[in-house]
């Protein structure tokens, strides 16, 4: 071996040092870097907009910092919640605010979201750290709960509540509501009641406002007032909004057509009206006798109105939006409503379309969003906050290529200040341009959707991936995706179709799947595959599909249904057989079932039979009730003739990994040999580190289907 | 002595390093009143002038030979780094010899006590009103104290520009001398087609900014809007950033209006637009440095756009505020490398004794230049000034001067001192001697107007024949370099009042030199009133459209929309 070779092995060798030691490569950091929690996941402009108060993940810690707007100056750091072990992982599980605001200029109030083991507190606290306090903590709330079955000796056991943070009172800062949070109403056992509790954020002074024992989800009122709730009874598929009126010896009644008038007609809630035509409250204006609600009754979407409860009758107010829901179909949060914290005016009603927007019912703020908007062409403009003069407005900024920034527009100087970026360690130069699209099929469909354009695509023109996502009830997604980023990495323009069966974007939209089965979404993604190719060069050979839960059934199916059109799939936890996955398990049949009655009486005498699975429930009726059913792909497997990958990221005892586990045994039988990828660590899957590697495997299936230059790709087939 | 004399030093400082105008100085307080510097005491006839032409400069020195060819060695150097750095075709140019002034400060006096006490006296004597301005009789220091001559200072007119600097002999160090930021902004801004003012102010920012006398050129790390924002950014890039989004740091209207005009703003606009132009010079960030210059081309001829950006950068408005808020902090902090290009061989100058024609012709342009200066800012000393230039030209007359440019000046002097009738036998002797002076030709065009439309009504239509005298001075000059919008504003208005149509090719010919002067508020609007006037109400509509489009003064904005309007109404049948 001559000097030369010598030196040049020496160079390679020293080149795959770091790959040999299990460094990672610049795919996996590009990953992990996109899926780190980012900065400003809680963010809040104080009162007088001199300061800004937000989240970022620090060594380990959840840390408020605490920058000052109009000047640099140093930032005061909190810690505020530590992150989580995960089991058998070395990554820790990012802790997150669930409430950050200030109560004043200078004292600011936070609560991490609850752990799974663990309720947590409530603190407030000097922007310069001084004067901390524990507002309220789990035990704070505790209530001695009896539990007394029959034949056996009462028992006395001590209960923490849930907190739920309603906000502050009205005009009133310096006053925390919260409700101490009920559980539903336990056989034997005497009631939890929920508590309205006002705290005062100076003194941790604690005082119950109000208390009932009805189960169910109260829903925020300005005034902080107990007297509208979201019924959620533990053995009864039907649900009521009770409403509570003073004057009437003061207790709850149903808002139903004799107390609401008749609109109120559609606010009964059933598993089988839940995702149709109907209509609910979202919560009361500072006028009591002003009830915002959100209907969809005699139209496509859902529009927000105001019903006079004194009247029973129907205000003008109303705000509608074609092609998009403006309310999600459960009450609660996130309300679309916007209420201005000074005057607790609504101010103006926030959608989620193909990008979030607010319709503005004031008009200040209707022209500033108008201008803003401006300023930030193919961009979304969000305006978050403002002061209480309205002289400093906080903005987010995402969309396209940006995965956000938040600015301050100050306008005496009609100038924005940047103060944050969510992932200031991404350099827009590395990341993929994204954009939106939107078009009617030939079949009167409106479509909309977002493609992922890769920076540096492997060949030309790029080969297109359909990623249906989460696939069908799933809702629209932010314009900026991590995922889409990581597909567009590997080459591919990356088309995410809102695709009708999901939700957010109408009546008619979701329902078209329940009528017409798998064929519908997979009929969208081929009209978007048109358009998009009217458009943009891509490789028609080259197309694969990509899903994840119901979203990978349908990544798969599709693969069933146009085996000329897609080349490979890929499916992660997908419910190969939905209509076994929606089977409720055995234990959990309830009363509602056909148990029979003298097991039944044995259960009951042991323990309290479990709740009904609402949500549950409610997709049960929607995918299995409709007159299209959901084919397997487990019982047409010989359909399934191009190569696919199965990833599953649950227990191996899970139903969703044994279905997999049989697809692929099947697949083995029939000569394809699926490359299954079982997470070791399902507790870990959705850490950065784990996700890295699970996208590094899929990359290797795409290299060796897709891009695989000696595999002979078939004629390109005109899609009808 | 007085409160000037201490600053003096500074301010030789300050003339060493190279600045050549009068903002470079450290300013003096607000009640200084600075006068142009006056080379009137020739207590000093020992030492000869010298006289060099080279290049587009004439040089007139009183410095020593050696330090004369040095500091001129030193201007042609930094004047070709200058285009380097900013290529020519972006700076404006014109035939016309520029005129430089180069005296030593060690054998001058910028502070002549008796003639300024004479100045002073003058300024002082009591108004008519019996007001005595100036001097505050409670205040010091007095009037006397206050005034200073500035040592160095650069004037310019529509067709040239000229320059006067003293010179400390005994410390000169050429390597410290730059081109003046306001010279580079006013060779941008005169530039034709012009410049969109963002990328005058960028290119004169980032210019400033350059270090290209020691060493590889290279961009040197710049400041933002405070010291604090700068200081901040620099220890990290988390700091706060105020920006402009792109779609107003390319506006026409970026700092006009009351809701654009708070001091910060105006900063964060200046700031940003060095920023963009540092970014799209950065081989870091781009394909190259002559994607901007492209794009500055496109610009300088069309509003510019996001549509246009993403044509030359492949980035829509968003994502290029993204990319420079990104750039921000590397720009305060390091410096950025410019590549420039070898330079060549210098031209070749040869100094020589100045004749006393050479001595008049470019003293009195510098002189003559002053008064429009002092009747500005400090219209009490005007006389003295005028005097002065006077008395160098007629001595110059009486010993036979009759070059045509030696004419043009005197005209233009005797026109800017007020005096017409001495004016215009000099104008039109340096006319018909087909002077190289677009401004001469402009002038006497402009008095035999004002002359024909004297004692008439305003609607009075003149035939093509009365018009002839008027227009025929305005085609030399469009002939001439520099173009001057006002040549064609007044042919256009010469025009619109003519019985006859427009000839086709005089329309033609206005309308390809619209071009020119898009971001000249009354040139479109002139044209388009002519069209209309020669049936051409389409065209007009066009022109009014895009001239429009270049526009941010409301006023002017507002004139421009009257006349679509207009235009847009039905025609009144006859």
């Amino acid at each position: 071996m001559s000097r030369r070779h010598l030196i040049f092995l020496l160079l390679l060798a020293g080149a795959c040092l770091p790959f040999a030691r299990g460094a990672p490569t610049p795919f996996e950091k590009f990953v992990t870097n996109l899926y780190r929690p980012w900065q400003a996941e809680q963010v809040a402009l104080s009162p007088d907009g001199e300061h800004l108060a937000y989240t970022r993940h620090e060594a380990g810690n959840l840390v408020i910092e605490i920058m000052t707007v109009s000047r640099p100056a140093p930032k005061f750091k909190i810690i505020a919640d530590d992150d989580q072990p995960v089991l058998f992982a070395k990554e820790l599980r990012p802790a997150y605010l669930r409430f950050l605001a200030w109560a004043s200029p200078t004292r600011l109030v936070f609560a991490p979201v609850p752990k799974a083991d663990a309720l947590t507190s409530i603190t407030a606290v000097n922007r310069d750290g001084t004067a901390p306090m524990t507002l309220a903590a789990p035990d704070d709330f505790a209530v001695t709960v009896t539990f007394a079955p029959p034949g056996v000796g009462g028992r006395e056991r001590l209960t923490q509540r849930s907190i739920h943070i309603v906000g502050f009172a009205p005009g009133h800062r310096e006053t925390l509501l919260i409700h101490a949070l009920g559980t539903a109403p336990m056989p034997y056992a005497t009631d939890v009641p929920t508590t309205l509790v006002a705290i005062d954020v100076t003194t941790g002074k604690k005082t119950e406002l109000a208390e009932e024992t009805n189960y169910g989800r109260y829903l925020p009122h300005p005034g902080g007032n107990l007297h509208l709730l979201y019924s959620q009874p533990r053995y009864a598929t039907t649900r009521i909004f009770e409403l509570k009126k003073p004057g009437f010896w003061d207790r709850w009644i149903t808002l139903d057509e004799a107390w609401g008038g008749p609109l109120t007609k559609a606010f009964k809630v059933t598993p089988e009206n839940y995702h149709g035509e109907r209509a609910f409250p979202l919560g009361f204006d500072v006028d009591p006798d002003l009830l915002y609600y959100a209907s969809n009754v005699g139209r496509d979407t859902y529009g927000i109105y105001a019903l006079d409860v004194r009247k029973k009758q129907r205000t003008p107010f109303a705000v509608e939006e074609p092609h998009v829901d403006l309310a999600l179909p459960e009450p609660g949060d996130p309300s679309p409503l916007v209420f201005d914290p000074i005057t607790s005016q609504l101010v103006g009603v926030r959608g989620v379309g193909v990008a979030p927007f607010t319709r503005w019912i004031d008009p200040e703020f209707a022209t500033l969003q108008q201008d803003l908007e401006k300023k930030f062409p193919q961009r979304t403009v969000e305006l978050l906050q403002w002061d209480d003069a309205r002289r400093r407005l906080l903005l987010r900024v995402t969309g396209g290529i940006e995965p956000g920034r938040y600015h301050v527009f100050q306008r005496p100087e009609n100038v924005m200040v940047e103060v944050l970026r969510s992932a200031p360690w991404l350099r827009n130069a590395d990341l993929h341009r994204g954009t939106t699209f939107a078009f009617d099929t030939p079949g009167g469909a409106h479509l909309t959707g977002y493609l992922t354009f890769p920076s540096k695509p492997r060949i030309n023109p790029p080969p297109l991936l359909i990623d249906f996502s989460d696939g069908v009830m799933g809702s629209a997604q932010p314009g900026f995706h991590r995922q889409a980023q990581v597909l567009a990495e590997l080459g591919f323009i990356v088309a995410r179709v809102n695709h009708r069966g999901m939700s957010g974007f109408g009546l008619a939209h979701r329902n078209a799947f329940r009528d017409g089965g798998d064929r519908v979404p997979v009929d969208d993604a081929l009209a978007a595959i048109n358009w998009i190719a009217g458009h943009h060069a891509i490789d028609r050979k080259r197309m694969a599909t990509f899903g994840r839960g119901l979203g990978g059934y349908l990544a798969l199916r599709a693969l069933q249904l146009e085996p000329d059109v897609f080349r490979c799939a890929v499916a992660i936890d997908a419910p190969l057989a939905p209509a076994l996955w929606l089977m409720p398990p055995l234990e959990d049949l309830g009363p509602g079932s056909q148990a029979d009655a003298a097991d039944y009486k044995i259960l009951l005498s042991s323990r309290p039979p479990p709740p009904i699975d609402f949500a549950q429930e409610v997709r049960r009726a929607f995918l299995l009730g409709g007159s299209a059913k959901l084919t397997s792909v487990l019982s047409h497997v010989e359909t399934l003739t191009k190569p696919v990958m199965l990833i599953v990221n649950r227990p191996e005892d899970d139903p969703i990994a044994l279905q997999n586990a049989f697809l692929r045994a099947k697949l083995s039988r029939q000569g394809l040999d699926p490359e299954l990828l079982q997470t070791a660590n399902p507790f870990a899957a959705d850490l950065p580190l784990e996700r890295a590697k699970t996208f590094r495997r899929i990359g290797e299936f795409f290299n060796l289907n897709l891009y695989d230059y000696g595999v002979k790709v078939g004629p390109t087939k005109e899609i009808k | 002595m007085n409160a000037i004399l201490p600053r003096l030093p500074v301010l030789l400082l300050a003339l060493g390093a190279g600045a050549w105008a009068a903002e470079s100085v450290p300013r003096p307080p607000d009640r200084i009143i600075e006068l142009p510097p006056m080379t009137i005491t020739d207590t000093i006839d020992a030492v000869p002038w010298l006289y060099v032409s080279v290049g587009d400069t004439e040089f007139l020195s009183r410095c020593s030979r050696e330090i004369t060819r040095e500091f001129i060695t030193t201007q042609l150097e930094i004047h070709h780094t200058l285009r380097d750095v900013i290529p020519p075709e972006f700076l404006a140019t014109t035939a016309i010899p520029r005129v430089f002034l180069l005296l030593p400060i060690e054998h001058s006096n910028i502070r002549d006590d008796a003639v300024l006490r004479a100045m002073v006296a003058d300024a002082s004597r009591p108004t008519p009103r019996g007001v005595i301005p100036f001097d505050d009789k409670h205040s010091k220091p007095s009037l006397f104290e206050r005034v200073l001559f500035l040592p160095n200072q650069r004037l310019e007119d529509r067709d040239t520009m000229a320059a006067f600097t003293f010179l400390k002999e005994s410390n000169f160090a050429s390597d410290r001398m730059i081109v003046a930021p306001d010279y580079v902004r006013s060779l941008l801004a005169r530039r034709t087609p012009m410049l969109p003012q963002w990328l005058i102010e960028g290119l004169t920012l980032l210019y400033q900014q350059t270090i290209i006398r020691a060493g590889p050129a290279a961009v040197v790390p710049g400041n933002w809007i405070s010291p604090e924002d700068t200081v901040g950014l620099r220890n990290s890039p988390d700091n706060r950033r105020v920006l402009l989004s792109c779609e107003e740091l390319f506006a026409v209207d970026a700092l006009i209006g009351p809701d654009h005009q708070h001091p910060t703003r105006e900063i964060v606009w200046r700031l940003q637009a060095a920023l963009f132009v540092r970014w799209a010079l950065d081989h870091a960030n781009t394909r190259g440095s002559d994607v901007l210059w492209k794009l500055a081309d496109r610009v300088s001829r069309e509003p510019m756009t996001e549509k246009i950006l993403i044509e030359y950068f492949g980035l829509g408005y968003s994502d290029l505020l993204e990319r420079l808020s990104d750039y921000l902090p590397n720009a305060v902090k390091y410096s950025a490398g410019l590549s420039l290009k070898p330079t060549p061989d210098l031209l070749l100058f040869e100094i020589t004794p100045a004749t006393k024609f050479q001595i008049a012709r470019l003293r009195g342009e510098w002189e003559r230049l002053e008064i429009p200066f002092v009747r500005a800012h400090h219209p009490k000393f005007l006389p003295h000034y005028i005097d002065r230039a006077r008395l160098t030209f007629r001595r110059a007359i009486a010993l036979g001067g009759r070059d045509p440019q030696f004419l043009a000046s005197f005209g233009l002097c005797e026109l800017d001192a007020g005096d017409i009738p001495a004016a215009l036998p000099s104008l039109e002797a340096a006319m018909a001697a087909k002077v190289f002076r677009p401004r001469v030709y402009f002038e006497v065009a402009r008095l035999r107007m004002d002359a024909l439309a004297r004692h008439t009504p305003k609607d009075q239509q003149f035939s093509p024949g009365q018009l002839q005298p008027i227009l025929e001075p305005l085609h030399t000059a469009i002939g001439q370099s520099p173009p001057l919008p006002e040549v064609y504003i007044l042919a256009m208005d010469a025009w619109l009042r003519c019985q006859e149509p427009t000839p086709p090719g005089e329309l033609t010919m206005l309308v390809e030199a619209a071009p020119l002067f898009r971001r000249h508020p009354g040139f479109a609007l002139r044209l388009a009133l002519l069209q209309i006037k020669n049936g051409q109400r389409t065209a007009a509509a066009a022109t009014l459209t895009t001239g429009l489009q270049f526009l941010g003064e409301p006023s002017a904005r507002s004139r421009y929309q009257q006349a679509l309007a207009g235009l847009a109404a039905p025609t009144a049948t006859p």
